[in-house]
């Protein structure tokens, strides 16, 4: 009996369940271990609701984010991995330009992946805070839509805030 | 799809519910200054309104200290206050659990001086009003909102920060707080007359405006200050004895910056 959970342990990757997750904006295919891909909520809904062919298409991510979102999920599914590991492997998974991270939160919110929304977010919240604002308009695609006595009555509103900003 | 597009054309990229967990993420003071990039975004950042028909202390220290659903948030608060002409009407922000900026600026009433004594609860930590607020701002506090602040405060047993601003009409100010405040800021409050502040673990006094008469008791910790003194004397007599005595309180310390004027003042002094 107590040798059952060590054979489970030694029958490792080959036996386990895997899945294809495709990319339908470049049709790239990712195999990979189901316990993996469940961290999505998204998959795993589709997986208990059996409406998860052997190909699973994912759209509107591309391959490369796609990469990155397994990467985070298979540093995470690593039972032996510790607190701080993981914060070294997601601070390397986060270490991309500003258009990247919007892409890999836009992934990590359709995959419902917690976590990696968490760190994504948190790194563009870091990148954002202390750019000019017509930059951060820029990155976003927004339009300063204010008057010039619109700007200032918002500002009012929240003096302190304002204090010393340009 | 369309409907959605139609309501926020602006941002082309990320739904609101990402922007609002960024902007989560971002520290409060430049989260509020997200909201001139846009009006969709401050639309991200609207405040909750919140009507009182009287002014009942409890009831608004209950919606102070309530932990906030998303972060930052803002309240704005309208109460009609009894006898008075104007309603009282402020705003809160409100970073997580841990930041509470009230700024009563928004109320037209008359300033007429006061005083305002805030102490913390440090005899009984376990009261029931038990709030892990770190850092409380507060500006433009005046006569009518002094008694709300000084019981905030009092509920405010693991602050860290103090930060006074634009308090017209305030003239003296008494802190005794409890050993987790290390720092106290106190800015522009032009009829200032004096601060005593008891504060055991205070690490950092910074001071600017009128020369008051400053009291700080039993803070051996104290490491930094800084008197920026550009209002001068303010509209009162002050010999260096005063001055001497201010700078007694500080001769521990490691760092002190001082405006020029005073010590000129007082070197040329007989």
């Amino acid at each position: 009996m107590a040798s059952a959970p060590e054979n489970e342990k030694n029958a490792s990757a080959p036996e386990k369940k895997t899945l294809t997750l495709k990319s339908m904006i470049n049709n790239e295919e990712f195999v990979v271990d189901e316990h993996v891909a469940l961290q999505s909520v998204t998959i795993k809904n589709m997986v208990d609701s059996d409406c998860a062919g052997d190909v699973i298409p994912v759209p509107t991510i591309s391959g490369e984010i796609l990469a990155l979102v397994i990467e985070y999920c298979k540093n995470h599914a690593n039972p032996s991995a510790s607190e701080d590991d993981l914060k070294k492997a997601d601070a390397g998974i986060v270490a991309k330009d500003i258009y990247t991270l919007i892409d890999l939160v836009l992934a990590a919110n359709f995959l419902d992946i917690k976590g990696l929304l968490e760190v994504t977010s948190q790194k563009i919240a870091d990148s954002i805070k202390d750019l000019p604002h017509q930059d951060v308009r820029e990155i976003f695609g927004v339009e300063n839509d204010y008057t010039p006595e619109e700007e200032a009555a918002v500002r009012a509103e929240h003096d302190w805030a304002f204090e010393g900003f340009p | 799809m369309e409907d959605i597009e139609s309501i926020e054309p602006k941002i082309t990229k990320l739904p609101s519910e990402i922007l609002q967990q960024i902007i989560s993420q971002i520290p409060l003071k430049e989260a509020v200054r997200t909201s001139i990039l846009s009006t969709s975004w401050k639309s991200l950042l609207a405040p909750i309104q919140v009507q009182f028909d009287d002014f009942d202390g409890k009831k608004i220290m209950g919606f102070l200290l309530k932990p906030c659903e998303s972060t930052p948030e803002i309240l704005k608060f309208s109460l009609h206050v009894d006898g008075r002409e104007n309603d009282l009407v402020f705003h809160t922000v409100k970073g997580g659990e841990k930041e509470l900026h009230l700024d009563f600026s928004l109320n037209k009433q008359k300033k007429s001086n006061f005083d305002l004594v805030l102490e913390s609860n440090y005899s009984n930590p376990h009261d029931f009003n038990f709030s892990s607020i770190k850092t409380l701002h507060l500006i433009s506090v005046n006569r009518l909102t002094k008694d709300l602040v000084s019981t905030l405060f009092f509920n405010c047993q693991v602050l860290g920060t103090l930060k006074l601003e634009k308090c017209v009409g305030l003239k003296n100010v008494s802190v005794k707080a409890s050993t987790s405040l290390t720092d106290f800021e106190m800015v522009d409050c032009p009829n200032l007359e004096s601060i005593t502040i008891s504060a055991p673990n205070l690490k950092s006094f910074a001071y600017r405006g009128v020369l008051p008469l400053i009291q700080i008791k039993g803070s051996l910790s104290l490491v930094d200050a800084v008197l920026d003194l550009r209002d001068g004397f303010g509209n009162k007599e002050f010999d260096c004895e005063d001055v001497m005595n201010l700078l007694e309180a500080f001769k521990e310390i490691e760092s002190l910056r001082i405006s020029g004027w005073l010590l000129e003042v007082c070197s040329s002094a007989p």
